[in-house]
């Protein structure tokens, strides 16, 4: 899907500007990194890593990978909602996005607060390091991602012009997120060591 | 005493030759900026040889004096290079500014901030070099001496990265403030946002004697450090380019 209105430009545009796709794709690269270098440390070390993901809350992490993916559904909503000049709705889908930030937030200090009562720090080991630093680092892309979501949707509420660029921003930061989030779902707690 | 008012183009506050050895001034800063790049690497990763692989913190205090002891004189004149190209750093922080006040005007805040945190951050790369020149000076000492100044010039090298994070952090605001595009380019204002929140997780390294926030690790060491020279190389062309505009709209006049 695309993030621009239906029918407003002729010619394809590139939404927000060309050089905000280099923070974009910059920071799923350095996510990327991180991720391959997670994976070599689990093929030298498969018995701690494979320890550590069996002590992780996959309850809570198929929780929170609802919550994302319900919250893009509706920043999609709002993004296309406010472009198209429906503001109130639109206000009303992106604080709906903020809401679901919020539940991933508080889901995520339960899961920390309940590896600190085990006793788990991110020193326990190599791969509580990386869970902790990863999912750290996403969460305060998280907590960026709710600050343009807010941002926005107030200045749609109170019926002020939104900058197109700014809404554009939310939704691909949002999505951004969303996509980094899945990848990290799908590595840290659920894959195993290779055989 | 009487103000005078703020101009954004410092062109017109001065006589066209002075401009001129102003701006040919600027270069030399700008490529001070270039060499200390090519010394802090050399310095550091080349004859010191501590980028392959960084020695890790995990590492018995035996083990780390047998790093020193093995190459003390490459250490030594690693350690020499490094803090050669420390001083070459002042002068890049100072052709930077000039480039904001050409958004900002003179007397603006932000080019002021960029100069303090670039001068702050001075320190933290005097500082680890001389240190580290230090822990190679006396290597047959007793190895625990050795591993504690080790321990110090690392973190002194590699956790204070915040005031390089709010240099960038002003970049970009520079940047976005400039909207013609007329000294930074858009893209730049993006990627100080990114190289510069990468370098942060370094500040955790205390906590670690092993893995990606160990002081030798992906998350403190490859990436801030990585980053780091692509942020210089960037503000190197960015720079570059705005003092060429500058010469060829003064040689047009």
């Amino acid at each position: 899907m695309t993030l621009t209105g239906r029918g407003d430009t002729p010619t394809r545009e590139v939404p927000v500007e060309p050089g905000f796709w280099l923070l974009v794709l910059g920071d799923m690269t350095m996510f990327a990194v991180f991720f391959g270098s997670f994976l070599i440390e689990q093929r030298n070390d498969p018995a701690v890593f494979g320890a550590g993901r069996s002590d992780l809350n996959q309850l809570i992490g198929t929780a929170n990978t609802v919550v994302l993916l319900t919250g893009s559904l509706v920043v999609a909503l709002g993004v296309k909602a406010v472009l198209d000049g429906r503001h109130e709705i639109g206000s009303r889908y992106l604080l709906a996005g903020v809401g679901c930030a919020g539940l991933f937030t508080a889901l995520k200090a339960v899961e920390y607060l309940q590896k600190l009562d085990a006793g788990i720090t991110p020193a326990t080991d190599t791969f509580f390091t990386y869970y902790f630093a990863l999912t750290g680092i996403h969460l305060v892309h998280v907590l960026i991602a709710t600050g343009l979501l807010w941002h926005v949707a107030q200045r749609a509420r109170r019926g002020h012009a939104v900058g197109r660029p700014w809404v554009q921003a939310a939704g691909v930061v949002w999505h951004a997120v969303d996509i980094i989030w899945l990848l990290l779902f799908a590595v840290i707690y659920l894959a195993g060591p290779l055989a | 005493m009487v103000m005078t008012p703020i101009t954004p183009d410092l062109a017109e506050q001065s006589p066209l030759l002075d401009r001129q050895r102003e701006l040919r001034l600027q270069r030399w800063c700008l490529h001070a900026g270039t060499f200390a790049l090519i010394f802090l690497f050399l310095g550091f990763g080349g004859f010191a040889q501590f980028f392959f692989p960084p020695p890790s913190p995990g590492l018995s205090a035996t083990e780390i004096a047998a790093v020193y002891q093995e190459n003390p004189n490459g250490i030594r004149l690693g350690m020499l290079t490094f803090f050669t190209a420390t001083t070459l750093w002042a002068p890049f922080v100072l052709s930077i500014s000039r480039q904001i006040e050409l958004v900002t005007g003179p007397r603006s805040t932000l080019p002021q901030l960029q100069v303090i945190l670039g001068i702050g951050s001075w320190i933290f790369l005097i500082v680890p070099g001389l240190v580290l020149a230090a822990a190679a000076f006396r290597p047959d000492r007793p190895v625990e001496i050795t591993q504690a100044l080790h321990d110090l010039g690392w973190i002194l090298a590699i956790m204070p990265f915040a005031p390089f994070t709010l240099q960038a952090i002003v970049l970009a605001v520079a940047t976005f403030l400039d909207r013609e595009g007329a000294v930074f380019p858009r893209w730049f204002g993006y990627l100080n946002i990114l190289l510069g929140l990468s370098f942060l997780p370094g500040m955790f390294l205390i906590f670690f004697k092993d893995g990606p926030l160990a002081y030798n690790g992906l998350l403190a060491f490859w990436i801030p450090v990585v980053d780091f020279g692509i942020w210089m190389l960037a503000i190197i062309v960015v720079v570059g380019r705005s003092i060429s505009r500058q010469q060829a709209a003064l040689t047009a006049r």
